[in-house]
């Protein structure tokens, strides 16, 4: 294809474009608000995240410890957890060391333990596991793992609340996928209609077209653009519109809440940004290609 | 050039377009497809272009069968027929220099050569004045030679006409035709559909009476 064939495309891309005026900008306008509601999700999702990893901070695996274990048998069993994937750090806690931090929390009543016979705690392993997608699904799988062990009495990690979270975050996650497919779909077809409407209105032109000698690629590139383009823009003013609701409206009402200041509030990361361009254009292409079918089959 | 063999048209609820028509064309002749509205003319020279397939028998352009050309391959074919269409089939969003050089932009010619050949076309036809116009601001014999111009543009070894005089005074129609026969002079193998017999005596050349989609006189041969 010559540059001059290229050149043509995209000059009747655009003039077809401005030609179909009214309807590429409303199209424009309901793709942008469709879109415009996804990325609003992916935000939610952005910003979910944080909270996530803040919890995951707090998280942590205690691995209570049989009692008579030999020294060397708890470092090779510390260093076996540590190579788990997840695990971001494992810290030893003896039983004396266990001892001395309950009386630190007992502050003044720490009197109270002096009178005991012998240490009653274990010795314990805080385990402590790295942010991830789907670390509430994993941690109970870790969990589980290591409670395998001989050497552990009994494993505690907040279960109840882990497996909330872990349910949570799946349903979190089908709704997100559907309203994305629906999403997507709602796109394909508004696309597919404009394009199509923009055809109907050069059904003749096209006829001629045919008749004269061109080819189906030669009728379908100019459409092709011109849908990429109306899906590359709604993309565009969908990011747009969501920055200057994050910008103007949500930081502040964020900043102005004490208890949520302790996650801070993040745009969509570049790698959504540029998934959504690409989707809006893929969209785009994708919708009237099948717009086209109609018009391009041959006649029987 | 262009055969028929034993061609076949019947479309939906039995419609017989054509029954059993055989012609063969000779390359350079220049032919008078006639007969009353209705007789199949039209279906005839659009399976000539691949516009419509015959529903039995075949047809042969260029030693090409075109009868059962698969459909990528129609476009290339049509590169090589110039048409003027009955209803001339302008666009009249484009100005006539636009609707003449259409024909070359759509096959991918590049804009230079667009250019030196479409003022060639309009210069043949003598409409270069009026080149900046609008369809609608010509007359009708005006418009016809707009449709003459994009149809031989190309050059095409064939050259296919739909009415080309349907509504035109004498004095029109003989300077249409007689832009078919400098086509024909230069080697162009040219059909004219017509229902007018007496324009077709006039002018000579070879005669294909048609009716109720048949051959009047049996098969056409040379």
């Amino acid at each position: 294809m010559g540059f001059h064939t290229t050149k043509y495309f995209i000059k009747e891309a655009l003039v077809n474009f401005k030609r179909a005026g009214l309807m590429s900008y409303a199209s424009i306008g309901i793709i942008s608000v469709t879109l415009f509601i996804l990325s609003l999700f992916l935000l939610f999702t952005t910003n979910l995240k944080g909270v996530v990893e803040l919890l995951v901070k707090r998280t942590a695996i205690i691995v209570y410890l049989k009692d008579g274990l030999s020294e060397a048998e708890i470092i090779e069993f510390e260093k076996t957890i540590g190579e788990i994937d997840q695990v971001s750090q494992v810290v030893y806690v003896s039983k004396e060391e266990a001892l001395q931090k309950f009386k630190e929390n007992l502050g003044e009543n720490k009197d109270i333990l002096n009178n005991l016979p012998a240490n009653p705690l274990p010795n314990y392993l805080d385990v402590k596991v790295k942010p991830g997608d789907f670390i509430w699904e994993e941690l109970s799988k870790i969990a589980k793992q290591i409670q395998e062990s001989e050497l552990v009495e009994d494993v505690d990690y907040g279960q109840k609340i882990v497996n909330l979270l872990a349910k949570i975050t799946h349903g979190f996650r089908i709704i997100i996928i559907g309203i994305g497919i629906v999403l997507c779909l709602a796109t394909l077809i508004i696309i597919s209609n404009t394009i199509e409407l923009g055809l109907f209105a050069r059904e003749e032109e096209i006829a001629i077209m045919k008749l004269v000698g061109a080819t189906n690629w030669f009728i379908r590139f100019p459409a092709l653009i011109e849908g990429t383009l109306q899906g590359v823009i709604s993309g565009g003013v969908a990011l747009s519109l969501l920055w200057v609701l994050y910008k103007f409206v949500i930081v502040k009402l964020w900043v102005s809440d004490v208890f949520f200041q302790l996650i801070s509030i993040k745009f969509i990361p570049l790698e959504f940004i540029l998934a959504i361009l690409l989707t809006s254009a893929l969209l785009g292409c994708l919708g009237s290609f099948l717009s086209l079918h109609y018009f391009l089959k041959p006649k029987k | 050039m262009i055969e028929f063999r034993y061609l076949t048209k019947i479309y939906e609820h039995r419609i017989r377009a054509l029954n059993n028509i055989t012609i063969k064309i000779e390359r350079g002749e220049f032919i008078f497809l006639v007969g009353p509205s209705g007789a199949g003319k039209t279906t005839l020279l659009r399976m000539i272009y691949g516009d419509e397939r015959p529903s039995s028998g075949f047809v042969y352009v260029a030693n090409r069968e075109v009868s059962n050309m698969p459909n990528r391959n129609i476009p290339y074919l049509r590169r090589r027929i110039g048409v003027v269409f009955q209803d001339f089939k302008l666009l009249y969003s484009k100005s006539v220099f636009d609707n003449v050089a259409f024909a070359l932009r759509v096959i991918g010619t590049k804009e230079s050569e667009v250019y030196k050949r479409t003022i060639k076309a309009l210069n043949i036809v003598e409409l270069t004045q009026k080149k900046s116009c609008f369809p609608h601001e010509l007359s009708g014999g005006e418009q016809q030679r707009v449709a003459i111009a994009r149809a031989i543009i190309n050059d095409p070894p064939i050259l296919l006409a739909d009415e080309p005089t349907g509504n035109l005074d004498a004095q029109l129609t003989n300077g249409i035709i007689n832009l078919f026969l400098e086509a024909n002079e230069q080697g162009t193998t040219v059909i004219i559909a017509t229902h007018d017999l007496e324009l077709a005596n006039r002018f000579g050349g070879r005669i294909i009476h048609i009716a109720n989609g048949e051959l009047i006189n049996g098969i056409s041969y040379y």
